[in-house]
């Protein structure tokens, strides 16, 4: 089935912004820590991971993305496929951190979607505003 | 950090953020998005079909396309356990009209004056009318049309064309006289006298302003070849038009010109009713300025897997007709086309052409020039929505033009609050979709003039993210079946940052498909 992760639920201290991703100048003393610290490696503080990189599944996602990101293939990460298995084997003991999406939901959503193109359903929405 | 309940009679959705619990209505009030699917980040939610914000501690819309807010329900936490309590009515109807003012001055108006006036009524003024009763705006505010009909949602004339008026109404009628919003439909004006405060109108009628918008819109350009004036030729402007084609086109012959957002959404909503559908472009694939040469393609497979017939590097030399009706398009490359109905969707030009002498500033293309609080160089004359060019902030505060839906939302409601003097300035990203044979390609950002695009996924599959970049900087994303991307990188920009061409791979990682390994396999890149 199609897997669809959300962030782990925990206390997060830290400023959530999963826009942080890179440090635009890694000399810059000053300069926020994102993603990638200034050595080149993994910041796994980054609070754009979602808190990933920790809970029960932390150790699988970190050989996954450490994987994926040093990946060289022409499809960055198609190495790492074992990597990826094994983290969502994991995920799917925990479904309360990490929500599944199943086929079904994702295409009634995609007929909702369609259906809501037409004029009668989005009337429905409107209610009798 | 977003999880939906359900409280019986109703779902909320319950968020956490920064350690503190809040729970708003579930559902997008726009279409009906489940937003549990959407995107969260920093106080607010981005919904993943159409890019709508909304406010998690309020539940108030804070970006578009749609005009309600959703209704917030109360949290209590006791004992480790989280409690929300919510009216039956709010849970039903999962959607909150904001609170507006009434006029208090109608008493003692004189009928050809009024403090706000708005010409158009679609997107931009209607949300520039509702935004000031929101804020308390409470003298008179007039809007006129040159349409029939009280505003009404444009993007459905093209993806269900046989919508009538009172179906894609944005509000029903009874709205307006409730809170005192007066519409003047099928009224032209053909002049603004900006140093008397005066509107005046094709039929002679003069209206005194003290505020005014200007919110016309586009005017979609026509075929300028031979036949052209023949009958059953359309631009698709309002739902007559649709309707009208929609008729004429049921088991018979259409020829669409252009291959862009209204031409392929028409062609693809008439590809099962037609007996033959033609699409005629100037490119070689559809939506090639847009979304790019190779995600053109794929869709461009789809319509032909849907029976669609494209002729492109082409246009039309002529238009032939038998007893007064189209019967043929002849196109350049000499191909002959049977056609009963032709649709002609190859831009629009502003609808300004009215302005030339008024003094407000418009650009060489016709676009009124507005800074980032929609004003126009005239006091206490603002302009917003397709007509209207202005600073983007994501693009380094270049002037441009963004002719579509949500832009337009949001143009209305920044000129409310300037007209108010709040000073705001505009700050969004553009989002936009489009729809055909069920699917949709959202899209956020402003691709003008990328040189990559960096594509994961399976073009083939039509389950794909492209990443339109301009030197190493990420400046448009587009995706087809990889929610919630869109919205997700929408995000990341309107918090102002930037996205490197390198780290496309990193975004797309963690926006959400890490358990979802097909794009490994596929064959996107």
């Amino acid at each position: 089935g199609k897997d669809r992760i959300i962030f782990a639920t925990k206390e997060d201290h830290e400023t959530p912004s999963s826009a942080e991703l890179v440090a635009d100048d890694p000399d810059d003393p000053y300069e926020e820590q994102g993603l990638i610290l200034p050595n080149g490696d993994i910041n796994w503080n980054c609070p754009c991971l979602g808190g990933m990189a920790s809970g029960p599944c932390g150790e699988q996602f970190k050989s996954a993305f450490s994987c994926f990101h040093y990946s060289s293939e022409e499809i960055k990460g198609s190495d790492c496929v074992d990597q990826f298995r094994a983290m969502q084997e994991c995920m799917q003991k925990y479904p309360d951190l990490y929500p599944q999406e199943d086929e079904n939901d994702e295409k009634s959503s995609k007929d909702l979607e369609a259906a809501s193109m037409e004029a009668s359903a989005a009337k429905e929405e409107e209610g009798s505003s | 950090r977003m999880r939906e309940v359900d409280l019986g009679c109703g779902k909320a959705l319950l968020i956490k953020e920064s350690g503190e619990f809040h729970a708003v209505g579930h559902k997008c009030p726009h279409y009906g998005a489940p937003l549990v699917k959407g995107v969260l980040s920093k106080g607010r939610v981005r919904c993943p079909w159409h890019g709508a914000c909304f406010n998690i501690g309020t539940g108030d819309i804070e970006d578009f396309p749609g005009l309600d807010s959703l209704p917030r329900f109360q949290v209590k936490i006791e004992k480790e356990k989280v409690y929300i309590r919510a009216s039956k009515q709010a849970l039903q109807t999962q959607r909150r009209t904001k609170m507006m003012a009434k006029c208090i001055s109608l008493s003692n108006y004189n009928l050809s004056s009024t403090n706000v006036l708005i010409i158009g009524a679609g997107a931009a003024g209607l949300v520039c009318a509702e935004t000031l009763r929101q804020e308390g705006f409470s003298d008179r505010i007039v809007m006129c049309t040159m349409d029939r009909h009280l505003p009404y949602d444009r993007p459905k004339l093209s993806k269900s064309m046989d919508s009538h008026p009172e179906q894609i109404a944005l509000r029903p009628k009874e709205f307006f006289c409730t809170y005192d919003i007066e519409v003047l439909t099928e009224m032209q004006v053909a002049a603004v006298d900006v140093k008397n405060k005066i509107a005046v109108f094709k039929d002679g009628f003069k209206m005194e302003y003290n505020k005014l918008l200007i919110a016309t819109g586009n005017t979609p350009k026509t075929l300028s070849c031979k036949g052209k004036e023949m009958e059953n030729v359309f631009n698709i402007r309002t739902p007559e038009d649709a309707n009208r084609v929609v008729k004429l086109a049921t088991s018979k012959n259409v020829v669409i010109v252009g291959a862009s957002f209204l031409g392929m959404e028409v062609a693809a909503y008439l590809a099962e009713r037609a007996h033959s559908v033609s699409l005629v472009e100037l490119e070689h694939v559809p939506f090639k300025k847009f979304f790019g040469e190779r995600v053109g393609r794929a869709v461009m497979k789809m319509f032909e897997n849907n029976r669609v017939k494209f002729y492109m590097q082409t246009e039309v030399s002529e238009l032939r007709e038998q007893e007064g009706k189209l019967k043929e398009v002849v196109l350049k490359s000499g191909k002959v086309l049977r056609a009963d109905v032709c649709v002609v969707g190859v831009g629009a030009v502003p609808a300004t052409g009215f302005l030339k002498q008024s003094g407000i500033n418009i650009d060489s293309k016709g676009f009124i020039v507005v800074n980032k609080m929609m004003q126009t160089n005239i006091p206490g004359v603002f302009a917003a929505g397709d007509a209207v060019t202005f600073p983007l902030a994501l693009r380094n505060n270049k002037k441009v033009n963004v002719p579509h839906w949500q832009m337009a939302h949001m143009h209305g409601r920044i000129a409310a609050l300037n007209m108010l003097a709040h000073g705001t300035e505009i700050s969004t990203v553009p989002y936009l979709w489009t729809a055909m044979f069920g699917k949709s390609i959202r899209y956020a950002g402003h691709g003008e003039g990328f040189d990559d695009v960096v594509i994961q996924g399976d073009l083939d599959e039509l389950k794909f993210v492209a990443f339109y970049t301009k030197s190493d900087e990420v400046v448009a994303v587009a995706s087809m079946n990889y929610d919630p991307i869109v919205s997700k990188v929408a995000e990341v920009l309107a918090a102002g940052r930037t996205i490197r061409k390198r780290d496309v791979d990193t975004v797309v990682f963690l926006s959400f498909r890490t358990g979802d390994m097909s794009w490994l396999t596929g064959k996107g890149t």
